[in-house]
C-alpha cells in the first residue's frame, strides 16, 4: 500500500509545499496562516535521477536518488528495490525508516 | 558611494596543509596581501572573513577576532561572514560596502577553510549542511547528487555530451598546470575523466572539485587613496547578489541558475558594462556542468551552448571567452571560504598581468561569480584596471 504524504496548500494561490511550509514562497509573509494540511497522491513520476556510489554514512552504497512528481509537487526520494530506473517510470510512496521521512519504489509498468 | 580598489592580494598555495592550522594558513594570506600592497605598517580598519565551517571543521568559533589578535591588528570591525560556499565573495561584499559608504578606509579580507584533515565521510558531511535540512538531506543527498540532478536534465534537454563535460575537466587541469598556487597540478584526458570512478552517475570523480585546503586575502582602499600603495589597482567596478530557491525541485526551471543571472545583471549594470566587455572570467565550476550553466547565465554564451564552446575552446585562456584561468574550483582547488576570495586574487593578477604563462591577453576588466548552496545564492563582481 502506498503512503500519502502531508504537504501544505496556500488558500491564496494554490501552491502546495513539501516538506510542508507555514508560509507560502509565492505569497510571502502574509501568507501566515492560510496553509491548509492537505494529503499528496502515494503515486507518481520520475522526472531525473541519479546513481550515487558515494551516498553519506549510514545509506546504502550505492543507491538510486530520483526526483518525483506527486501530485504536482518535486519532490527527491531514494528509490527502493531497483538498481535502475528511467526517467518516466511509476513509483509509489512507501513509509520511510530511521531518519528518511518516506522512500520511494517502482510501480512495474504493465 | 566611493570607488573601491584591491590595492594587495595574496595566498597560500591550495592542496593539503595538515600541519598547518586553520589561522596559520590565514595569517600567511593576510601578510602576503598587506606586504603586496606595501602596507604593513597601514591602519586596518575592518577584517572581513570569509569561513564557512570553521566550528564544524575545525571547533573553532570566533575565528575573525582570533585572526585580528594572531596579525597584531586592532581594526573597529572585526566579523567572520557565512554564505557557505560564497562566503569568500560575500566577505568582499562586505568589505566592499564599507569602503565605499566612506565608513572605513583600509580593509582586509580573507577567505579560508581547513577540510583535509578530517576522513572523507566527515568532510563531505559538513559540505553536505549546505543541503536542505527536510527535502534533502534526510534523503542522503549530496553536493554530488544535485549537480547530477542537473547533468542529467540538461544533456538531456540540449544534447550535451559526456565528452563536451569531461573538456571542462580537461580545459581547467590545463590552466592549473600553469599555476603555482592549485591544488590539482596534473594535465589530464578525456579518457582519464570517462574512466575515473563513478561518483553520482553521470559524473565521475574528475568531474568535481577537490577538497582543499587554503586561505586567500585582499586589502581594499578607497580608489582616491589606491596609489598610496600601489601603481595597479583593481577597481571593483559593481558588486551583485541574488537568491533562488534552495532546493533545485523547487525551481521553475532548474537549468536556469537564476541567483547568477539575476546577480550577474546587478553586477554588470552598476558597473554599467555588458557581458561582452569582459576580458577574464572566474566562475564557480564546483562540478563540470557548474561551468556550463553558468557560463550561459552569466551571458557569455546562449542556454545549451555552453558545452559547444568549451569543445570549441572559446573558453581557453587564448580563447575569444577565457573562463578559469586559475584552473578553477576544479583544478585550483575549493577550501569553500577561500574561493571567492581567491577568484579575486587571480582577477587582480589577470588584470595586472602578473598571471605568468596563464596570462589572459590585454585582461583589462574581469568578473567573478561565487555560489552558495546549489546556487541557491550567489555573488558577482565586476574589475576594471585602475590605471
Ligand atoms: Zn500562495
Amino acid at each position: 500500500m502506498g503512503f500519502h504524504l502531508k504537504a501544505t496548500r496556500c488558500r491564496l494561490c494554490g501552491a502546495i509545499y513539501h516538506p510542508p511550509r507555514s508560509i507560502c514562497h509565492r505569497c510571502g509573509p502574509r501568507s501566515k496562516g492560510h496553509l491548509e494540511m492537505v494529503e499528496l497522491p502515494d503515486q507518481g513520476r520520475i522526472i531525473t535521477y541519479t546513481v550515487l556510489h558515494y551516498p553519506p554514512e549510514g545509506y546504502p552504497s550505492p543507491m538510486v536518488l530520483a526526483v518525483a512528481e506527486i501530485g504536482g509537487v518535486r519532490l527527491i526520494g531514494r528509490v527502493v528495490d531497483a538498481e535502475a530506473v528511467e526517467e518516466g517510470c511509476r513509483v509509489e510512496v512507501v513509509k520511510g525508516e530511521g531518519e528518511t521521512p518516506f522512500l520511494l519504489r517502482r510501480i512495474d509498468v504493465k | 558611494m566611493r570607488d573601491v580598489a584591491v590595492i594587495g592580494v595574496g595566498m597560500t598555495p591550495f592542496g593539503k596543509h595538515l600541519n598547518r592550522s586553520l589561522i596559520d594558513l590565514m595569517l600567511e594570506a593576510s601578510h602576503k596581501a598587506l606586504m603586496d600592497a606595501d602596507a604593513l605598517d597601514a591602519p586596518i580598519d575592518a577584517l572581513y572573513v570569509g569561513c564557512m565551517a570553521s566550528g564544524m571543521l575545525c571547533g573553532l568559533q570566533n575565528t575573525a577576532t582570533l585572526l585580528a589578535d594572531e596579525l597584531g591588528i586592532k581594526p573597529q570591525t572585526v566579523e567572520r561572514i557565512e554564505n557557505s560556499a560564497a562566503s569568500g565573495a560575500s566577505a568582499i561584499l562586505n568589505a566592499y560596502l564599507a569602503v565605499a559608504s566612506g565608513l572605513y578606509d583600509i580593509a582586509l579580507v580573507v577567505g579560508a577553510e581547513k577540510m583535509r584533515h578530517l576522513p572523507t565521510s566527515e568532510a563531505t558531511r559538513a559540505i553536505a549542511s549546505m543541503t536542505h535540512p527536510e527535502g534533502e538531506r534526510p534523503h542522503g543527498v549530496t553536493m554530488p547528487s544535485l549537480a547530477a540532478f542537473l547533468t542529467r536534465l540538461y544533456m538531456k534537454r540540449y544534447g550535451l555530451t559526456r565528452e563536451q563535460l569531461a573538456l571542462v575537466a580537461v580545459k581547467n587541469h590545463r590552466n592549473a598546470l600553469l599555476n603555482p598556487y592549485a591544488h590539482l597540478r596534473k594535465e589530464i584526458t578525456v579518457e582519464d575523466v570517462l574512466n575515473s570512478r563513478v561518483v553520482a552517475e553521470p559524473l565521475r570523480l574528475f568531474d568535481c572539485s577537490p577538497i582543499s585546503d587554503g586561505a586567500a586575502a585582499l586589502l581594499l582602499a578607497p580608489m582616491e587613496r589606491a596609489l598610496e600603495f600601489t601603481d595597479k589597482p583593481a577597481v571593483i567596478r559593481g558588486v551583485g547578489q541574488a537568491v533562488d530557491r534552495v532546493m533545485i525541485t523547487e525551481r521553475d526551471d532548474p537549468l536556469t541558475l537564476k541567483a547568477v543571472k539575476e546577480a550577474s545583471r546587478r553586477a554588470l549594470r552598476r558597473a554599467a558594462l555588458s557581458i561582452d566587455d569582459i576580458d577574464v572570467v572566474e566562475l564557480h565550476d564546483a562540478f563540470t556542468i557548474l561551468e556550463i550553466v553558468e557560463s550561459e547565465d552569466l551571458g557569455l554564451f546562449e542556454k545549451g551552448e555552453g558545452g559547444i564552446a568549451v569543445e570549441e575552446g572559446l573558453t581557453a585562456i587564448e580563447g575569444e571567452r577565457p573562463i578559469n584561468p586559475s584552473g578553477g574550483l576544479k583544478a585550483r582547488g575549493h577550501p569553500l571560504g577561500a574561493t571567492g576570495v581567491a577568484q579575486a586574487v587571480e582577477i587582480t593578477w589577470q588584470l595586472r598581468g602578473e598571471a605568468g604563462e596563464r596570462q589572459v591577453r590585454d585582461a583589462e576588466r574581469g568578473l567573478s561569480c561565487n555560489i552558495s548552496g546549489f546556487a541557491a545564492n550567489a555573488v558577482v563582481i565586476v574589475y576594471e584596471r585602475g590605471w
